[in-house]
């Protein structure tokens, strides 16, 4: 059966091969034949890939430990659900989902636009399957997933405990779905420099691959966050590692192109940065890849050691180099008629906006390599961990959230005196009135005083324009205020949309901001003693065992009590894998919308029956993923069906063929 | 000119909240300070505060050395030397902020400022563009305002807004 697997990845490489020269040479020899058969091959390609992952997932849940990626990723023990994650648990594997998602959404883009920008689609498929044959090379001659073992081990090694989460199954996909989707936007971006179409088409028709590039970037780091929360037993959620780094670059990026697309799209301006930014959107997946596979940086999510780093740098700079040459060759025609009125406006709000989002990823990036470059330069190991970024980050993450809060309600063109004082009147009575009473409260923590009454600025300035458009249609239209506030969603779904987001965006740095108060505490106890932590008592009751033959677990009852009443029973545990011989901890925790108590029992002496805890007192921890749970429906309203922005992609079309016609006459 | 010094004033404002406040206060090292500012060697890859092996080989003699030494009165400086001496500077959990390393630190801010700085020059010669096009397309300034042009103005500033 895995013969099967490998021919499908061998014949798949030679289909992308031919459906990148066949596209080519269609636009060479115009004879849409060839375009067509590209297209055809293209789609033959995620065929194949198809098959071999049903191969691997068939070696998986079969348990084939003949084959090498099975015996080291899963165990005949290990629980179904965690057996088909196995599939993205290692180097190979992920390397085959990553492209089997590839493919999948070039499939949907083929399919798209088969009656569409039939001038961009052969470049866009050549793009993709360049993508996709670097991938398949990996896959076919470096880290081939169908390698046999010259024996059948008994048993598997098992997937790594820290993997077996059901976060964990949700997670990576999601991550991988926004990294993978940023190839569209760059596809058609290449597509359009290669073209000269530079009009508004290809970013209208990409706009929805880069909303759901950035959807799943942002929902990839708020359930790795999660994950690590309740699994690493630290007490946070993040840590500034690499892998956490590369996967938040591309997010600050992506976040800097939603914002200045518009300007784009409503003035014409600012073209040769949009580009930039989804060129650096793309680069920014592919570089995190590298990093996790590379083995150039150690982190707790990246793979072993391997020699991929070479292949996806030669890969990076083939990249950058295509992309950097095409847009200096477009330079000359990507200038635009650039107007603006004045500093005080809209604009100028997202332009710093861009500023600071390509900052952070910036200093994101600086502070991942700066250990390398140290060790290159001086020959000295240094780390920079969460300090650095927390200085450097911190302060540019609140001004960001000062600009999410300008932005919106900051005029269009050019904002008058007056108007800044209608539009930013209450938001600053309401932040400055949440910062005074905080202070009035005895808050003394500078960060979170500033962070609360940015918080209270931003959510003030978005409920006043709701508040404002809902009032206007109920006087105007004489309709019912669920009924207004309902419509002007709905015919507007983008900008309110955007304020949901906002509002999400907003609630999570409320509940970071949380961490600034946290209370910790570690202690060892014997049975039936309690302990005080904050306002809780904790009254440690005894463990039991339990035992399988996949996990032998120890599981502490620790009864809360609250003023002397019991409110909750908690049962953290600590676990030992035995196919990997590895002890982990299962954390315990109760979460409130005030605060989450988090209890990690990290050790159990039987002889003297003392336990000890680490017990984690994490305020506003919930917001986070509150304000996750709000900017998913946020991007659902902004992805909504909208017959407005069908017709502008309609006209941007028209006027593009117009001028096509236009140049040919 | 009022509203370009309301604009710098509000800029060095924004400046020093964001910055200056935080450096500004001078307070005695905590013990959990001292933890979060060394890396824990035991392969965790997070800081000798947040270590999740709570039997960890390093980490806890590491906690007990710190509090030894702040009880001591030691300062930050003393206690991270100490440290450094013994597991050389990939102890610390960010770089120090002296020689190469001061590169670290200036470099995302002096990346920004280079930025706002190009952004600024760029507004001003977009701004620049506007106001010749609009000079260009009105001869005259003694022709008397349109007061339809001017309504619909003030409402279009009132609509975007």
């Amino acid at each position: 059966m895995t013969h099967l697997g490998t021919l499908a990845l061998y014949l798949a490489s030679v289909l992308a091969v031919y459906a990148i020269v066949t596209s080519l040479w269609g636009v060479r020899t115009r004879r849409t034949a060839w375009i067509a058969s590209g297209t055809q091959a293209a789609y033959a390609v995620g065929g194949c890939v198809v098959v071999a992952s049903i191969v691997l997932l068939h070696a998986l849940l079969t348990r084939d430990f003949n084959v090498e990626y099975v015996a080291s990723y899963s165990s005949s023990t290990l629980p179904l659900h965690y057996t088909v994650a196995a599939f993205w648990g290692g180097q190979k594997g992920s390397l085959l989902f990553w492209t089997l998602i590839h493919c999948f959404f070039t499939a949907i883009v083929l399919f798209q636009n088969r009656t569409r920008n039939q001038e961009l689609m052969p470049y866009v498929t050549a793009t993709l399957m360049t993508i996709a044959l670097f991938f398949l090379g990996l896959l076919c001659f470096i880290t081939p997933p169908f390698e046999r073992l010259s024996f059948i081990p008994d048993e598997g090694s098992d997937l790594n405990p820290l993997l077996q989460n059901y976060w964990m199954t949700i997670h990576p996909p999601a991550l991988y779905l926004g990294f993978i989707s940023a190839s569209v936007p760059f596809a058609f971006a290449l597509a359009a420099l290669a073209t000269g179409k530079l009009g508004d088409v290809w970013i209208r028709t990409t706009r929805r691959w880069a909303l759901t590039s950035w959807f799943f970037l942002s929902l990839g780091n708020l359930l790795g966050g999660r994950w690590a929360y309740e699994v690493l037993g630290w007490g946070g959620y993040w840590a500034w590692d690499p892998v956490e780094n590369a996967a938040i670059m591309p997010w600050f990026t992506a976040t800097a192109y939603l914002h200045s697309v518009m300007i784009q799209e409503k003035k014409d301006m600012l073209k040769v940065w949009n580009m930039t930014l989804v060129i650096l959107t793309f680069v920014l997946t592919i570089f995190g890849t590298f990093l996790t596979r590379s083995g150039v940086i150690s982190s707790v999510h990246s793979f072993t050691q391997s020699g991929l780093g070479p292949y996806f740098l030669t890969f990076l700079a083939f990249i950058l180099v295509v992309s950097i040459g095409l847009l200096l060759y477009r330079l000359p025609d990507l200038k635009s008629e650039n107007e603006f009125d004045s500093l005080l406006s809209r604009e100028a709000a997202f332009l710093f906006n861009n500023l600071i989002l390509v900052g952070l990823a910036f200093a994101t990036f600086w502070g991942t390599i700066f250990p390398i470059l140290s060790e290159w330069v001086r020959g000295v190991k240094i780390t920079v961990g969460p300090p650095f970024f927390n200085q450097v980050n911190g302060p540019l993450g609140v001004m960001l959230l000062f600009l999410t809060g300008v932005g919106p309600i900051i005029a269009w063109r050019r904002a008058s005196w007056s108007s800044l004082r209608r539009q930013f009147t209450i938001p600053l009575v309401v932040g400055l009135a949440l910062g005074s009473l905080l202070f009035v409260l005895g808050y003394r923590n500078y960060y979170a005083v500033v962070i609360f009454s940015l918080a209270g600025f931003v959510l003030a300035g978005i409920l006043a324009e709701f508040s404002r458009g809902t009032r206007a249609r109920q006087v105007m239209l004489h309709e019912s205020p669920p009924q207004a506030l309902g419509r002007l969603v709905g015919k507007n779904p983008r900008r309110y949309g955007g304020y949901i987001v906002h509002v999400g965006v907003v609630l999570i740095f409320f509940g970071v901001a949380g961490a600034l108060f946290t209370i910790e505490k570690q202690i060892t106890v014997s049975t039936e003693q309690s302990f005080e932590v904050g306002r809780y008592t904790l009254l440690y009751t005894g463990i039991t065992e339990r035992d399988d033959a996949h996990i032998a677990a120890q599981v502490a009852t620790v009864r809360v009590l609250v003023d002397g009443q019991q409110i909750d029973t908690m049962h953290p545990e600590k676990r030992f894998y035995k196919k990997q011989n590895q002890p982990t901890t299962e954390v315990d925790i109760r979460p409130t919308l005030v605060e989450d108590l988090y209890l990690v029992l990290g050790s159990y002496d039987e002889p003297s029956g003392l336990a000890t805890f680490q017990v984690f007192i994490n305020p506003l921890v919930s917001w986070i993923w509150i304000g996750g749970l709000i900017l998913i429906l946020g991007t659902c309203v902004i992805m909504a069906p909208n017959p407005a922005e069908r017709q502008a992609l309609a006209l941007a079309r028209a006027s593009a063929d117009i001028r096509g016609q236009a140049v040919a006459e | 000119m009022r509203n370009r010094r309301l604009l710098v004033c509000w800029v060095c404002w924004v400046c020093w909240v964001c910055w200056v406040g935080p450096v500004a206060r001078a307070v005695p090292p905590t013990n959990q300070e001292m933890e979060a500012a060394l890396t824990c060697q035991c392969s965790c890859g997070l800081t000798v505060h947040s270590c999740n092996h709570l039997q960890c080989s390093f980490a806890i003699p590491a906690k007990e050395q710190i509090a030894e030494q702040l009880e001591q009165g030691a300062s930050r400086e003393a206690i991270l030397a100490s440290f450094v001496t013994r597991y050389g500077e990939k102890v610390l959990s960010a770089p120090t902020a002296a020689g190469f390393n001061l590169a670290a630190w200036i470099t995302p801010f002096l990346v920004i400022l280079i930025g706002a700085v190009g952004i600024g020059l760029i507004a001003r010669r977009w701004t620049k563009n506007r106001s010749s096009v609009q000079a260009a397309s009105s001869p005259t300034t003694s022709v008397p305002t349109d007061p339809y042009q001017e309504r619909l103005k003030k409402e279009l500033e009132t609509f975007e807004s």
